[in-house]
């Protein structure tokens, strides 16, 4: 039986939270007691696989559909599954779906693509959504039917799904991004119905039986008892049985945002003719490349770039803002961006950002450094200060790296990917892009790395579905 | 350069590193529970394995070798970082240390169990233990979020950790690895 006072203790090292007296304590035991050493191991093994565990599953409700590499070896594969359930699906439907009122078994109709931490006691991601009553108690998901419709559904909610085409609407917020093939997507609310003319629209059910609507792209045809009409882009209406619709403003902060590729937020990953490249160490702006001394190469030794007709080439594992002593202990040659963050937060404040960045690599047939990795790294404050931040161990918010090792074909590039749920605090974050010396043997007075290089560097950032503010 | 012998070696043993580094991770985390901070003290065993490759003998235990490898940046961390509040004394770690935990099977085995046992845990609890491992938060952090104290944080992520950990004891024993 485990000591409980000990298992707390050893809890609160692993936590970073020990008091000094607390850590005399702990190790007082650990010194004098083998079975509190083993105890400790045993806590500590669950620690870090915890932070596996999580991690992976953190992995689940990915990026972006393109073809990933593995972070530290583990299979996205519930992302893949997903995406696979969601082309099967799409595929099934589009040639046995019949309306609801056939008899069978539930229709299949779209596949759950996100939960946030709120949700996530009650769905699964890749979880399949059937024809029938959704309800959703609390926390927000995100829908995507086999029509192609998402829909971003905030609890409490309830929802009657009649089909892909049509649903019924009755507590809850819902924003639903309408592709033009599946124009004619309807939401029927006790106020009336809203049908899709090509659009993104939201709908909040309202606790005084009002029904709020806008749109914010396209336009939506509204049908409130008898009264008909169209809402355009921006526009918003209030809705209640037996009254005549009332327009107003758009309030975007009624509605759940849906999830939103931001894109590639790096400047000058492909490395073209008049890439910004300095040799001054960590960049203390967004939006050029600083760090050790390296340069832009176009094709030679038989390496021709991976995209465009540029590339990055590592040369130094220094830089020249560096005491010339220290030069001899460097094992890497590194390049850096800055990419802040301050423009996505004040847009949606308080949403979660997640990051895969991607680079592919390649060397020299006749070279011996096979490694390379790539890292990303998030951080509060200001970007001015990124060099800073970057030596402070204790201030990064969090951080991942991918080190892959290459083989010695110029004719193949070898990817290295990083995925990071960044922390909300986080204000920048550091791209770390480097060349691994195998042995530390070259003179730093010549060229250590004689024919590594890196191009098709990508960033790419997506906010998670956003709750509705007000 | 060099002859081409080493760097067929030397990417076996960086294509070691890769296939082991889990496990390398998870070993790490136990005596530097910051994450961030074990992602550089992995990144530091990185560059050393690169570096020391040649002394590696292929086909004998890589995990055991490199765990060795481990240990040593482990205490370096611990000595750049003596006057923090957290940091056991190097005695402590250099007893911890000489006796380590078996050498995890390399099947992830442990890592898929805790996966079914977290299924298993109350609301709440695998809530705190989100925020804690998948968003990487601080207990204070936490703490702040849920509007919970610290020490409510603390007490309730001790109790997730022992209901996950019987819950672990529950399920059939692992056998112990070959390597």
């Amino acid at each position: 039986m485990p000591d409980p006072r000990l298992t707390l203790l050893i809890d609160r090292f692993l936590d970073g939270s020990l008091t000094h007296v607390e850590k005399i304590e702990l190790e007082t035991e650990l010194l004098a007691h083998a079975s509190a050493r083993r105890q400790f191991w045993e806590q500590a093994r669950l620690h870090g696989a915890l932070h596996e565990a999580m991690q992976l599953s953190a992995a689940q409700p990915a990026l972006s559909t393109s073809a990933a590499e593995p972070a530290f070896g583990l299979p996205f594969w519930k992302h893949y599954a997903a995406l696979f359930l969601l082309f099967v699906g799409i595929c099934y439907w589009s040639v046995f779906w019949k309306p609801a009122n056939a008899p069978g078994p539930p229709q299949q109709l779209g596949v759950l693509t996100y939960r946030d931490q709120a949700a996530a006691n009650t769905f699964e991601f890749g979880q399949m959504i059937h024809a029938g009553e959704l309800n959703i108690a609390k926390g927000t998901v995100e829908l995507s039917l086999f029509n192609a419709v998402t829909l971003t559904v905030q609890g409490p909610a309830r929802l009657d799904l009649h089909s892909p085409d049509r649903i019924t609407l009755h507590a809850g917020r819902l924003h639903a991004r309408v592709p033009t093939p599946a124009k004619g997507f309807a939401v029927s609310t006790t106020a009336g119905t809203l049908t899709d003319l090509g659009t993104d629209f939201g709908i909040s059910i309202l606790a005084d039986g009002f029904v709020e609507a806008a749109v914010f792209e396209g336009q939506v045809e509204v049908e409130s008892g008898s009264q008909i009409m169209i809402l355009n882009a921006n526009e918003g209406v209030r809705l209640k049985a037996g009254q005549v619709p009332e327009k107003q403003p758009l309030n975007n902060g009624r509605f759940p945002l849906p999830h939103e590729q931001l894109g590639n937020l790096l400047v000058d990953g492909d490395f073209e003719t008049g890439t910004q490249l300095s040799t001054y160490d960590i960049p203390a702006q967004a939006g050029r490349w600083s760090g050790d001394v390296a340069c832009l190469a176009s094709g030679e030794q038989g390496i021709t770039p991976h995209s465009g007709t540029g590339m990055l080439q590592f040369v130094n594992t220094f830089n020249h803002m560096e005491d010339p002593d220290l030069e001899a202990t460097n094992l890497a040659c590194e390049q850096w961006q800055v990419i802040d963050l301050a423009a996505f937060k004040e847009q949606t404040p308080g949403a979660q950002f997640q990051v895969h960045a991607q680079a592919q690599f390649n060397r020299a047939a006749d070279t011996v450094d096979s490694g390379f990795a790539l890292g990303v790294y998030a951080y509060d404050g200001k970007p001015s200060d990124a060099h800073a931040s970057w030596k402070k161990h204790s201030l990064r918010l969090a951080g991942h790296f991918k080190a892959i090792q290459t083989d010695a074909n110029p004719a193949t590039w070898e990817p290295a990917s990083v995925r990071l749920n960044v922390p909300r605090e986080a204000d920048f974050l550091l791209l770390r892009v480097y060349a691994v010396e195998n042995r530390q043997d070259d003179p730093v007075s010549g060229v250590e790395f004689g024919g590594h290089y890196a191009d098709s560097i990508q960033f790419n950032i997506r906010r998670a579905p956003v709750p509705a503010r007000n | 350069m060099e002859s081409d012998q080493p760097i067929s070696h030397q990417m076996q043993v960086q294509q070691l590193f890769v296939k082991h580094q889990g496990v390398l991770k998870r070993y790490i985390l136990s005596l530097v529970p910051d994450f961030a901070d074990a992602d550089d003290v992995l990144q530091q065993v990185f560059l050393t394995v690169s570096e020391k490759a040649d002394d590696y003998e292929l086909d004998t235990n890589f995990n055991a070798w490199a765990r060795t490898i481990a240990r040593y940046k482990i205490m370096n961390h611990w000595r750049r970082q003596k006057a923090a509040p957290e940091a056991l004394s190097e005695e402590v770690l250099e007893t911890l240390a000489a006796e380590p935990p078996a050498l995890e099977p390399e099947d992830n085995s442990f890592v898929h169990d805790l996966e079914a046992c977290l299924n298993q845990l109350p609301p709440t609890a695998r809530e705190l233990v989100e925020m804690r491992y998948q968003r990487e938060l601080k207990p204070g952090a936490i703490a702040d979020l849920k509007n919970w104290t610290p020490n409510s944080v603390y007490v309730a992520l001790s109790r997730a950790r022992t209901l996950l950990r019987d819950c672990l004891e529950s399920k059939p024993a692992t056998p112990e690895p070959n390597a």
